[in-house]
């Protein structure tokens, strides 16, 4: 795997979900929680991702939802991250968060 | 009986009428709203209020799941109320240990069944006793009777509002028919399988541009639809199901998952994907995945690159043009969906017919997409319209409860003061992007004309975000006790309008507690009259910047930590701790500048 980790955070008024991914020792953490991650799964998340712009952003709305992925390689930061306006797949992603 | 959410039926009853016609409610509160805001701010700001307020328009849906909870528990409650009752009228002491309610849900059973022998064992039963008097008991089943009618027409009301609030998609739902809008997977369910035709349609009209195996692919598709009089249908379903874990496996990989979520191998021959293949910046993995992706298309078509010459191959490969207008067909699929499921639910063709009331330029498309992303994310927003008379720009206020309804008042009092201290700078007709603030936040936008090419927007670098919201939720609060205190709640019931915990923001008041209450008056009229900049023309700059990034810093590290799991509760009382020091010794510098600040200006008059 060329990633060497992934850095991602969901926040809204009600929920601040933070999760950090190890690519090279398959370990991800959930909020504090440690868990196993496999590469399929991984894989998955820049398979939804790749398209993505960097930026999405709406402020002309208050309150709403933020997102901000960042992923790791050995030579580049990619940042993906928006506010109240979102990549057309937004909720596979979401979805993919939730299966964690 | 103060535990019950049900305290009053003939309370439950309104408060339920309330939840299923929000937007009535709300409107018929506004004059109540806005005393309580004028009560807050001083009679000085009644004409804006006023003015803010009757130009507002607040979309509020409480999502059927939430209405449902709160029924089980109302009916919960009140039955426990009447049981309470009905142990008292048998003379026995009324006990919340299951096994007892147990035997008073027997009676309810036997009165449900209609069966007055076993009722009659069933009470002797709660008695716990060997002998009885017949007639005494039949005596008081009569008078028990009663009492357990009230439950059943308690329930039947409840059953009422589930039955209204999961008001079954008309047309689409004779068909679709196990589906109910119940809840927000329910939605979803019907938006994709509506989202699917859709897809499959624009597909089937174009299949003659594609490789054979997707063109036979989706012929199947086109017979199989040809048979059914309605795409609607659940047989229909049933057999595309089929169909597409035999046949059409090639279909979802090529285009992507036709529920709209993922996407296809197609994709990563479009224009975006050759453009982030050219650029030179572009991280390694992305220009891998979009190779494998292209790799993997030719795979899937049983395309062997080493078997065709060049010119075979690029007239094989899809062109970036056709790409470029599938993805168009896919936001168009969607969006049909989208609308037309909207259009078969009463609450989004009103709001939509009163939004465009308002907002001539509001078209559907925009309602179908914010509705869209609320109704995914079950969340509130407060944004900004310009009006068609071009005088006055409007506050639309979306929210979507779609998690806890246990702080309606305060949802909406957030909202609303969002709304209050949001102020558009003057633009011309001709302008696209219009510029202001709300409260601390910067507030920047198109200016909303419903075409498609949008310039880009210049945002702040640093965000003052954290730092509204905190004193926005706080502002909130006082304003809703205020409320409160003159018996004002907005659905009239108090056990929902709870004012503390409606968000995270109110843990982060230990940093500007002190603070605030110090400069309380500079603060709100500020948000009132050039927002963050106003406040560091009042208050030292530099310090407001190191108050914002203070803030920022602190949710950074603590935001992760209050959602958390596990958390280890040392680490974060150690960084409330550092972080209460760090924003108290900045308040005492602020608090010192300030008085030095008077100082210069008294001297300065003196002279
Ligand atoms: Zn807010």
């Amino acid at each position: 795997m060329d990633i060497n980790s992934i850095k991602i955070t969901i926040k809204n008024m009600y929920q601040f979900t933070n999760i950090q991914i190890d690519a090279l020792n398959k370990k991800v953490n959930i909020n504090g929680k440690n868990k196993d991650i496999t590469l399929e799964k991984i894989e998955q998340l820049l398979g939804i991702i790749y398209l993505w712009k960097n930026e999405y952003i709406d402020n002309s709305k208050i309150d709403g939802e933020s997102f901000k992925i960042e992923v790791m390689d050995n030579e580049t930061v990619t940042t993906f991250k928006g506010k109240n306006k979102f990549p057309k797949n937004y909720n596979a992603f979401k979805k993919w968060v939730g299966e964690l | 009986m103060k535990n019950y959410d049900s305290e009053d039926t003939k309370e439950f009853y309104q408060f339920l009428d309330n939840l299923i016609r929000p937007r009535e409610v709300i409107n018929k509160k506004i004059p109540e709203i806005i005393e309580a805001f004028v009560d807050y701010y001083g009679e000085e700001m009644r004409e804006k209020i006023t003015d803010k307020f009757n130009n507002a328009i607040i979309l509020f849906h409480i999502m059927p799941t939430q209405i449902k909870k709160c029924c089980q528990k109302a009916s919960d409650g009140f039955k426990m109320h009447i049981y309470q009752k009905i142990s008292n009228l048998l003379g026995l002491e009324f006990r919340l240990d299951p096994l007892f309610i147990d035997k008073l849900d027997n009676v309810y059973l036997s009165y449900l069944e209609k069966d007055n022998k076993q009722m009659i064992q069933d009470i002797i039963d709660l008695y716990d006793m060997q002998e009885y008097d017949i007639s005494e008991i039949k005596e008081k089943i009569s008078q028990i009777n009663p009492l357990l009618n009230d439950i059943d027409d308690f329930e039947n009301h409840v059953q009422k509002y589930i039955e209204i609030m999961s008001i079954p998609i008309d047309q689409i739902n004779e068909s679709y028919d196990d589906n109910i809008l119940d809840d927000l997977a329910g939605i979803l369910d019907i938006e994709r399988k509506t989202y699917k035709i859709y897809f499959y349609l624009a597909l089937i009209k174009q299949k003659d541009t594609f490789p054979k195996p997707i063109k036979d692919s989706l012929n199947k598709v086109k017979t199989l639809m040809d048979k059914y009089d309605s795409i609607y249908s659940s047989d229909f379903h049933y057999q595309l199901n089929l169909l597409e874990q035999k046949d059409l496996k090639i279909i979802e990989k090529i285009f992507g998952d036709l529920s709209g979520e993922n996407d296809g191998l197609i994709e990563s021959f479009s224009s975006i994907a050759t453009q982030l293949l050219k650029d030179e910046n572009t991280a390694k993995w992305i220009k891998k995945q979009i190779m494998q992706n292209r790799q993997e298309y030719l795979k899937t078509l049983n395309i062997n690159i080493d078997e065709i010459d060049l010119q075979t191959l690029k007239n094989i490969l899809p062109k970036e043009e056709d790409v470029d207008n599938l993805l168009d067909l896919k936001d168009t699929a969607l969006l049909l969906a989208v609308k037309e499921i909207y259009n078969s639910m009463e609450l989004h063709v009103k709001n939509l017919r009163d939004l465009k009331a308002q907002f001539p330029v509001y078209d559907e498309d925009y309602y179908a997409l914010d509705g869209l992303n609320s109704t995914y994310l079950g969340w509130q927003i407060t944004s900004v319209f310009k009006a068609d008379d071009g005088l006055k720009e409007k506050g639309l206020i979306m929210i979507y409860q779609g998690k806890s309804i246990k702080h309606l008042d305060g949802t909406i009092i957030h909202e609303l003061n969002h709304w209050l201290e949001t102020t558009v700078y003057p633009y011309k007709e001709e302008d696209e992007i219009f510029n202001g603030y709300c409260g601390f936040d910067e507030m920047i936008g198109h200016i909303y004309k419903g075409e498609e090419e949008k310039p880009k927007l210049k945002h702040k670098e640093i965000s003052y975000e954290k730092f509204n919201e905190i004193i926005n939720e706080k502002i909130t609060q006082e304003i809703v006790q205020k409320m409160h205190n003159n018996g004002i709640y907005i659905f009239n019931f108090p056990n929902y309008s709870n004012i503390k915990g409606s968000s995270d923001y109110e843990f982060y008041n230990f940093l500007i507690d002190e603070f605030y209450h110090e400069f309380k008056d500079i603060i709100i009229k500020s948000r009132q009259t050039g927002g963050v900049e106003k406040l560091k023309q009042e208050i030292d700059g530099e310090s407001i910047e190191q108050l914002n990034e203070i803030i920022n810093q602190c949710s950074d590290n603590i935001d992760a930590l209050i959602d958390s799991d596990v958390t280890d509760y040392n680490q974060l009382a150690n960084l409330l701790t550092e972080y209460k020091n760090i924003s108290n010794l900045l308040f005492q510098q602020i608090k010192n500048k300030q008085t030095s600040k008077h100082k210069v200006k008294k001297l300065n008059n003196f002279n």
